[in-house]
């Protein structure tokens, strides 16, 4: 399980939905532009987790919320988030998993090409076999 | 606010851009750039099927938390604004992609590859809110679509396509 405080090189993982992946299989920036309303990017964190389950995550914590089924997710280092002044928060309660990508700046077209930043970063994702539907 | 980084492999200065851009007709820039525009008046009319096809996305995203985290509806001005600014973009160039912005915005992209891209994006309010990457450069800024599609917007475009 992960400690409270995030280490640079923990991963993070992003899942991701059809609509987040392009036909060439690249990751859409969209997937990783938070609203204006809650300026939080969800995220897991999946230190010691078996690829197996990094998907039962998936379909544990997000797919009953988003009602619709992860196809893949795109993995980030902590370090790479904290290379765009973002900071990666995790829930007070550590067994969720569960962190936000915070401080974004306020500035839209800032925020927006972040994004795509980390939607460039981020792009080597890991896509989900059908065996673990 | 606008900002933008030079990059001098695009022969041209992207730090000069400046958020009521001096515009010039889009015609005159691609006649510039030895393009051609369209023609032929039904060429133009499937070209505008075409866009309208494109920004028939699901109603959905014109409500608030269509994506279950807080998203933010996409209102129908900003459906409007980005047809009136396709039915000007210059048919020589690609359609671009049609995305909802968890933001609120409709983003119009144009994409080469993960790091060669550039999104036009309308949140019905008029401004043009612009981001993208080329290469390891980050290009951003706001333009107003006040007399047609910023020539600044044209040539990015035209980089990351071309």
């Amino acid at each position: 399980m992960p400690g409270p405080v995030i280490d640079p090189s923990e991963t993070v993982s992003r899942y991701l939905f059809k609509e987040d992946i392009r036909s060439d299989e690249t990751i859409r920036y969209q997937a990783f532009l938070p609203s204006s309303s809650n300026p939080n990017l969800s995220v897991f964190r999946v230190f010691g987790l078996s690829d197996q389950e990094i998907w039962a995550l998936a379909v544990e914590k997000v797919e009953p919320i988003r009602r619709k089924r992860v196809i893949a997710r795109g993995d980030l280092s902590v370090a790479q988030v904290e290379e765009k002044q973002l900071v990666v928060q995790p829930d007070a309660e550590i067994t969720s998993r569960h962190a936000n990508i915070v401080d974004w700046p306020p500035d839209r077209e800032k925020r927006a090409t972040i994004a795509k930043d980390l939607a460039a970063l981020a792009s080597q994702q890991a896509k989900r076999r059908d065996q673990q539907a | 606010m606008t900002t933008a980084a030079a990059f001098p492999s695009l022969g041209y200065d992207l730090s000069g851009l400046s958020s009521r851009t001096s515009r010039s007709d889009p015609y005159d820039f691609l006649c510039r750039e030895n393009l051609r525009p369209p023609q032929s008046l039904a060429s133009e009319q499937v070209r505008r099927d075409d866009i309208d096809e494109r920004l028939d996305l699901d109603p959905c995203y014109r409500e608030s938390n269509w994506n279950g985290e807080g998203a933010d509806p996409v209102p129908d001005a900003a459906f409007e604004e980005a047809r009136a600014f396709l039915y000007q973009f210059p048919a020589i160039l690609p359609l671009p992609d049609v995305i909802a912005e968890p933001d609120g915005y409709l983003g119009l992209e144009w994409y080469r590859n993960k790091r060669l891209l550039y999104v036009v994006s309308f949140n019905g309010q008029g401004v043009l809110s612009c981001s993208g990457l080329i290469g390891q450069t980050k290009v951003y800024g706001t333009y107003y679509m006040d007399a047609g599609v910023p020539s600044e917007i044209l040539r990015i475009i035209t980089r990351v396509v071309q």
